[in-house]
């Protein structure tokens, strides 16, 4: 191998005498060590600029929980000097600015009272409102909702031009975060939002937003009603099961059309919707209509006479159940079991010996 | 100057309760999980416990029930992100003292502790 070698090498000398092939082979091998060195050093550098601004980010979270807590809980914290030498010399990069908005939400996430009062204050006197306004406006729809979710959480008013738009945003995670924003920093009807709402309301917007409606919003509870005529469907159904939910009696009259709706799902909450608001018509509305409704319509009307009817309201669905929908007469049985505790056992013999003559 | 243990595992909670506490008064010992727990509990005494349900390696019904057991006279106040009646209702059956919710106001906690240590 030395020997080779050495001619090799001691060939470098007269490379231009050299067969083509082998200057191609010597080319190329050079090309691909380059190659292999620029990518060690690629991801060298990469990896020490991921550790420094992991270390920044450090350094800026255990600075930030010390100057939090001392802002907090420190009577003799001089608190607008602090915060100006805060401004002055750990806000300058968008990493600073970053990890002090995520650990201001945390706080806020697990204080309340004065506390939480207070770190609203601190956000806006760090000026930390323009950063996320400047947020905003990003392509990235993630940037989009993170700033209106820290807006929302922080309870931060901004004009409503600069949020408005998002309510129609493509994609979910930026409408349901704008959505939450208009509940959280209103002071009354907090559903405006719905008349602005051009796309339809997800299952889990609707989950997000009565759980908000619930846990932050003070004020009265909005008359549901007004969103009956709206034109989404999802808004429609979402304000039929809210009349419900919060027991607007009232508006019974309102709901009652929709049990001739045109829209299976529609007709499905309006059953239920009057059905928790006790509303005792409702059999003689859908009773009569059972035997050209569908199996889902069906069953809702059957779970209504469990709740609202009687044995002899039952008996007047069991000619209108087909023979053949065993289903439907299952949960009919169930119903009757339940209205006459006292005779299951005989129950249970009719519709096995029906069983045996269907089959 | 009084003993507190503080059991709980958010490194930003666990900051702001020793500062309060520590600002308060008291001496504040920190354990990050139920065993570190267990470990300071048979290592010294405290005249007050604040701890967190959801806790690695032993939950905190495990210590609860430990606590009741070997220090029935130590007061237990439970500062927890469930707000769930059944689970409330588990503690204050097992002997707590106290319950907090999370999100909590530090005064307000620091009213209660003070109350309970000087009761004790």
């Amino acid at each position: 191998m030395t020997p080779n070698f050495v001619i090799l090498f001691d060939g470098f000398s007269n490379f231009r005498d050299w067969a083509w092939i082998m200057k191609i082979n010597v080319l190329i091998i050079l090309f691909f060590l380059f190659l292999t060195l620029c990518l060690v050093t690629f991801i060298l550098g990469l990896r020490l600029f991921k550790n420094i601004r992991k270390s920044k980010k450090k350094e800026q979270e255990n600075l930030l929980i010390d100057f939090l807590n001392s802002f907090l809980f420190d009577e003799d914290f001089e608190k607008q000097k602090e915060i100006e030498n805060f401004k002055k010399n750990h806000l300058n990069s968008e990493l600073e600015i970053k990890v002090t908005i995520k650990e201001i939400l945390q706080f806020h996430k697990n204080l309340k009272g004065e506390s939480a009062t207070a770190l609203e204050e601190l956000f806006l006197q760090l000026q930390l409102d323009v950063f996320i306004l400047k947020d905003l406006d990003k392509n990235n729809w993630y940037d989009t909702a993170r700033a209106i979710y820290a807006l929302s959480e922080l309870t931060i008013e901004v004009p409503v031009n600069n949020i408005e738009p998002y309510l129609n945003d493509p994609r979910d995670e930026v409408r349901q975060q704008s959505q939450l924003y208009f509940l959280k920093t209103a002071k009354t009807n907090p559903l405006q939002f719905l008349d602005k709402t051009k796309r339809p309301l997800t299952t889990w917007q609707q989950i997000y937003i009565e759980n908000a409606l619930k846990n932050y919003y003070e004020g009265p509870a909005p008359d549901f009603a007004q969103w009956l005529n709206h034109e989404l469907i999802s808004v429609v159904e979402f304000s039929i099961r809210l009349i419900a939910r919060y027991n607007q009696f009232e508006n019974i009259p309102k709901l009652v059309p929709f049990l001739k709706h045109a829209k299976e799902s529609v007709k499905i909450e309006a059953i239920r919707s009057l059905r928790k608001l006790e509303y005792e018509e409702l059999l003689g509305l859908v009773i009569p209509d059972f035997e050209k409704e569908n199996l889902l319509i069906k069953k809702e009307i059957l779970k209504t006479i469990k709740q609202l009817g009687n044995h002899d309201d039952l008996q007047r669905i069991r000619p209108l159940i087909a023979a053949d929908d065993w289903e439907l007469k299952i949960k009919y049985l169930n119903i009757e079991r339940f209205f006459l505790p006292e005779k299951i056992e005989q129950i249970n013999i009719e519709s096995m010996r029906e069983k045996e003559i269907e089959i | 100057m009084k003993k507190i243990l503080v059991i709980e595992d958010n490194p930003m909670v666990i900051k702001s309760l020793e500062f309060k506490l520590t600002k308060d008064g008291h001496e504040v010992l920190i354990a990050k999980d139920g065993r570190e727990a267990m470990k300071f509990l048979k290592e010294a005494n405290f005249d007050l416990i604040l701890t967190d349900l959801m806790l690695p390696f032993v939950t905190g019904k495990e210590l609860i029930s430990y606590i009741k057991k070997n220090l029935p006279k130590t007061p237990i106040i439970v500062l927890s992100t469930s707000t769930q009646e059944n689970i409330i209702m588990d503690a204050f059956n097992m002997g707590v003292d106290d319950f907090i919710t999370k999100p909590f106001s530090p005064n307000e906690l620091s009213l209660r502790v003070k109350r309970f240590l000087n009761k004790a």
